[in-house]
């Protein structure tokens, strides 16, 4: 009688781990919003702390604080999306931590709302600068970049965005 | 310890990032949800980017997603100023951050080579002019003028990546009057787009044929006869809710996509007066329908009538009265032969996000101006060269509003 109990305890809540070692107690009813979460509780891996080795432990908060907010009963769509829109008043880095957290996590719904984010961060910015944020070295020679660019000479005019967030 | 959290802490910063950028599924994500226009100017960023950016997979969901965020603004509007020339077409940025539009010189390339492969009909003339927008593609049609006929040729354009489609020829055994070209375009599933051709049947026959041509197969196919109503325009055809639109003076004809059957119906009332081609403009503007009628040439105000989706009633949804733009611009006041005329052509009417951002787009001698439908104020949006011809000629449709769109013509 009391271990089943007990049981029901540790059924309800889980530990989540971030890389840094940090551990967060969750309800097991919001933290299978993410996929692989919810893979590893039914395959019985939740007994003890889910290690999350490839989440920091401040983009860890993030994510759980937008599950918190979206497996709520008490908050209205317009709630919600006022949330979502505020969640993503952050950093471009932050913001692509958190959507390769939400792969990783496979949680659909915030890997969307980041990826449509950096989209609307992104698309005025020059291509240069895009390149210094996703740490990219252009491996194209300077005459078949400018072969590009001279193909579509009208999609690099107008007043672009110069800076890096 | 501390050291080692912060080694792991730069790690997994980095990593992040990285994870992305080498990940074309996960970059795929984020650009799907870029306009058009950004994915053209992101394509030099890194090899893969540009086989993410330019491969047919991704630009068919691009178009899709592109499809179902239906309120974007259009990027601008390419026209033509019928006061002045008709030949010529200008383009518009309507957004910010866009400063020009894809230019259209290809088209031109393919009126001169069809002229070319024409030479032993000994072409005269030839013409090519936008005759509809849809979705990022517009149909082009190319006019080559023999000594006995008119060849007209249409084809499919995507301004942006330059992809370009001459739609098979309409003419299989005889020589019968080709009266439109139309386009829907349909991303949410192949075969993407179809184009619609409208042509006389013979020669002295009042009668049409609606003949559909989807991408991939060989020739046109026949949907449906009927015999052509006195004054149609069918050099308006305007796609919305899910059939293209023609109008006349007094009929307004529909081809239903899905079914590809006509519906034919009457005109609301033409307004009194003395003129024979009362109607100056027909046009959509995000899901809107408008279309606008005047009593004669040297009427001073109209109205902006709206056709409801449900009940397919029309409905006056603005009253335009020009007579203080009339007067801030004395040179819109013609003097012919037949009295007093107002020249201005009207390019759009434009629906703002807010009631009061919705404006009229008209031309008038040496300008493009900008009346606000709703506070009445008016703004010169650009200086417009080009005299005024003697006959003021007035088209209905003569604006495109367009979009950058990734979608391929051919397949």
């Amino acid at each position: 009688m009391a271990e089943a109990a007990s049981s029901t305890i540790e059924k309800n809540n889980l530990t989540l781990k971030s890389s840094y070692g940090d551990e967060f107690v969750l309800e097991e009813s919001i933290a299978i919003q993410s996929v692989t979460i919810k893979n590893m509780v039914e395959d019985g891996c939740s007994s003890s702390v889910i290690p999350l080795s490839k989440v920091d432990t401040g983009t860890l908060i993030k994510v759980i604080e937008y599950m918190k907010m979206h497996s709520s009963t008490s908050s209205n769509e317009e709630e919600i999306q006022n949330f979502d829109k505020e969640f993503v008043r952050i950093s471009i880095k932050t913001i692509l931590n958190i959507l390769e957290a939400a792969n990783f996590l496979d949680i659909r719904s915030l890997l969307d709302l980041c990826a449509e984010a950096v989209a609307n961060r992104i698309k005025n910015k020059t291509p240069e600068v895009v390149r210094k944020i996703f740490n990219i070295t252009s491996d194209f020679t300077p005459e078949e970049e400018a072969e590009i660019r001279n193909e579509t000479p009208w999609a690099f005019e107008g007043d672009l965005d110069h800076s890096l967030d | 310890m501390v050291e080692e959290r912060h080694m792991h802490k730069r790690l997994a910063a980095t990593a992040a990032v990285d994870v992305i950028a080498g990940n074309a599924d996960l970059l795929s994500q984020i650009l799907l949800h870029l306009p058009a226009r950004s994915l053209i100017r992101f394509s030099p960023v890194c090899k893969l980017w540009f086989s993410i950016i330019t491969s047919m997979q991704f630009r068919l969901s691009h178009s899709r997603t592109l499809a179902f965020s239906n309120t974007l603004t259009p990027s601008g509007i390419y026209f033509y100023n019928c006061l002045t020339n008709l030949q010529k077409v200008e383009s518009l940025p309507l957004t910010a951050n866009v400063t020009s539009l894809p230019p259209l010189q290809l088209v031109d390339h393919m009126a001169a080579t069809l002229g070319d492969t024409l030479k032993d009909l000994q072409v005269k003339d030839t013409q090519v002019k936008i005759t509809q927008s849809c979705n990022g593609l517009l149909m082009c049609v190319i006019t080559c003028k023999t000594g006995v006929s008119n060849i007209r040729r249409g084809i499919v354009y995507n301004p942006a990546n330059k992809g370009c489609h001459l739609l098979p020829t309409p003419y299989d055994n005889k020589y019968s009057e080709v009266v439109c070209y139309n386009l829907i375009v349909d991303p949410l599933e192949p075969p993407y787009y179809k184009a619609v051709r409208i042509k006389h049947v013979n020669t002295y026959s009042s009668n049409i044929e609606v003949s559909v041509y989807v991408p991939g197969s060989e020739s046109w196919r026949s949907c449906c006869r009927f015999s052509r109503p006195f004054g149609m325009h069918f050099d308006s055809g305007v796609f919305w809710n899910g059939a293209i639109h023609w109008i006349g003076e007094y009929s307004f004809i529909s081809f239903d996509v899905k079914s590809e059957e006509i519906a034919m119906k009457n005109m609301p009332a033409r307004p009194q007066g003395d003129c024979t081609q009362k109607i100056r403009y027909f046009g959509e503007w995000g899901g809107h329908l408008h279309l606008i009628q005047v009593q004669s040439l040297h009427a001073k105000k109209f109205i902006v009538l709206e056709l409801d989706k449900d009940t397919w009633r029309w409905s006056v949804k603005y009253r335009v009265h020009l007579a203080r733009l009339i007067s801030a611009f004395p040179e819109m006041v013609q003097q012919t032969s037949s009295g007093t005329q107002y020249a201005f052509s009207i390019l759009s009417v434009i629906r703002g996000e807010k009631e009061e951002d919705s404006v009229l787009l008209l031309t008038i001698p040496g300008k493009l101006i900008a009346y606000n439908l709703v506070l009445k104020t008016v703004e010169v949006v650009r200086e417009l060269p080009g005299e005024i011809g003697d006959t003021l000629r007035f088209n209905h449709a003569s604006a495109y509003h367009y979009n950058e769109s990734l979608i391929p013509v051919k397949k």
